[in-house]
């Protein structure tokens, strides 16, 4: 059994630099040991690491060192304009006919440009929306001060706590529910059809994996394609055009990724505007709809925020109701509407799921 | 063709890696070596030097000095032959500036892998015997480290033990190890 492992002591596995990256970024456990293991190899490999340490694994102090000893790493010069200009050429073939895609076929006009390409196309930087600039009611708001934000990597570890909480307590028969006080509800119960979907967790966050409902799910955006030429190779020939914004379809899992990433990093505007994004395409989508409310609440717009938890919970799937009910109740409380929030609060504390416990210290 | 030579040097050991380079110097056999050893010289100098810019600079001039070392010095083991110059480069220059009273090294770093050959002839049992004849604290923290894969933080709250104990009981266990396997292995080839 595990005694496979003793193996392990005298096997003799590189510490690369990836390697040390991965040790400051990670928290898991089981990422550290194994790197840690590693260098075990040898004194060279430990002293390495305690240096690291005193410059908390950020390898990229040697920027310096890697253009004089790994120019690109390990590729000549040559190679990288040659590889970079049959990039650029492609990616802007590619865009170029997915205009027109009528005219040819886009494996003539490769190498049609392959000749100018080097001069006047090195990189190519695609600019999200979002990227440059942010709508004007959004850009106005204000965060909340810290102590009053609810932060990703406190949501996330709510999702793993409501997950352990389920399996620990299995949910009480119907028959046994509490009868809820006839308070009267400031609004009809609204009886859903609503079930738990796929999940899927990016950034630690938990998200439903739409990839699984919607056929070929994608978010319209648009983007703006930065493509430059390098001062040095600049020359009297080459031509900057100007950028121009372009409509596309972006896959929805790599577009919420970008944006669960700009949510998970703090920055409230901006995600809120992604989000947003997501809504104009998907107006239903529970990921969606929850996020921005968070980003919402950390934006002290507290009444659009409830607006956008009961969205979240009107929604097709329930994976977030519970987070999306407390955090309605929490939206309440910040706006002193109390009587709103006691409701709420009680409704939670009858119920028996995770924030139970919670909700009645609020009621205390 | 241009690419077929970059794989070969990749798929190389550094010690074919050392001896290609005596035959023809081409600074493409250097920067295969830093890709594989640059973050090891500037941790190891930023653990000596304590000091990034110090760091940077030493590991620069280690780099600028391989070929002419690689060219006149016989080296067995790279890695070590590596540790022991960029070790010895460091203290020589805390001694400049008066730090260090540390004799330089001269000596190669013992090896602590056993050889591949040998490792093969090792049972399990052996292994788990020889396990639990280390010394209470090392039997511990090998045992958590190799078989529960704990990293050394969580092993440092469970037994209690400063993070530094934690290390060197590891590394001094995994020593002990290897020297009675050794021990073992000879016994039986001597029978």
């Amino acid at each position: 059994m595990s005694l496979n492992r003793l193996y392990n002591i005298f096997k003799s596995e590189p510490l690369e630099r990836s390697d040390v990256e991965a040790y400051g970024r990670s928290e898991d456990p089981s990422v550290k040991n194994s790197i840690e293991q590693k260098a075990m190899d040898d004194s060279f490999d430990q002293d390495a690491m305690d240096g690291w340490e005193e410059l908390s694994y950020d390898t990229s102090v040697m920027s310096n060192l890697d253009s004089k000893f790994a120019p690109s790493k390990g590729i000549s010069p040559y190679k990288l304009i040659g590889g970079t200009a049959i990039v650029a050429t492609t990616i802007v073939a590619v865009i170029y006919f997915s205009d027109r895609p009528k005219e040819s076929t886009p494996v003539v006009a490769t190498t049609e440009t392959k000749e100018e390409a080097p001069v006047t196309k090195m990189n190519v930087i695609v600019l999200d929306e979002s990227d440059v600039s942010l709508p004007e009611p959004i850009e106005q708001m204000k965060q909340a001060p810290k102590e009053e934000q609810v932060e990703a990597k406190q949501i996330s570890k709510e999702f793993q706590d409501i997950v352990t909480f389920r399996t620990e307590t299995p949910p009480v028969p119907i028959q046994e529910l509490p009868v809820v006080n006839p308070i009267p509800v400031p609004k009809p119960e609204i009886v859903r059809d609503h079930k738990e979907a796929k999940e899927i967790y990016l950034h630690s966050m938990k998200l439903v994996d739409y990839r699984k409902y919607r056929e070929k799910p994608q978010v319209k955006t648009k983007q703006l394609l930065l493509t430059g030429t390098p001062a040095d190779k600049e020359g009297e020939y080459s031509e900057d055009e100007d950028p121009v914004w372009r409509e596309v379809d972006v896959p929805y899992i790599d577009f919420i990724d970008k944006s669960v990433k700009v949510f998970e990093r703090g920055n409230y505007k901006k995600a809120l505007s992604r989000f947003e994004t997501i809504l104009e395409t998907y107006p239903d989508d529970v990921n969606a709809n929850f996020y921005a409310g968070i980003c919402l609440f950390n934006l002290r717009e507290y009444p659009k925020a409830i607006e956008y938890f009961e969205n979240c919970m009107d929604g097709k799937f329930s994976n977030f109701d519970e987070e999306a009910l407390w955090m309605t109740a929490e939206s309440y409380d910040k706006l002193k509407q109390k009587s709103k929030a006691q409701t709420i609060y009680q409704t939670i504390a009858d119920g028996n799921g995770f924030y139970a416990s919670q909700a009645k210290e609020k009621l205390k | 063709m241009l690419f077929r030579k970059r794989i070969t040097y990749h798929q190389l050991s550094d010690e074919e890696l050392v001896s290609l380079y005596r035959d023809k110097s081409s600074s493409d056999i250097v920067g295969e070596i830093y890709k594989r050893y640059g973050h090891l010289v500037m941790g190891t100098c930023m653990k000596y030097l304590k000091n990034q810019a110090d760091a940077e600079d030493m590991t620069m001039n280690i780099f600028e000095k391989l070929p002419n070392k690689l060219k006149n010095h016989s080296i067995e083991r790279f890695k070590s032959w590596l540790y022991m110059v960029t070790k010895n480069e460091c203290l020589m220059l805390l001694r400049k500036k008066g730090h260090a009273s540390t004799e330089i090294t001269k000596e190669l770093e013992a090896k602590d892998e056993l050889h591949l050959a040998e490792a093969k002839e090792i049972k399990y049992e052996m292994l788990e015997e020889a396990i639990q004849e280390l010394k209470e604290e090392q039997r511990k923290c090998i045992e958590l480290f190799y078989i529960e894969s704990k990293s050394y933080q969580e092993i440092t709250t469970l037994l209690k033990l400063d993070i530094k104990k934690v290390k060197s009981a590891i590394q001094n266990g995994k020593r002990n190890l290897k020297l009675t396997l050794e021990k073992r292995n000879e016994f039986k080839s001597a029978i």
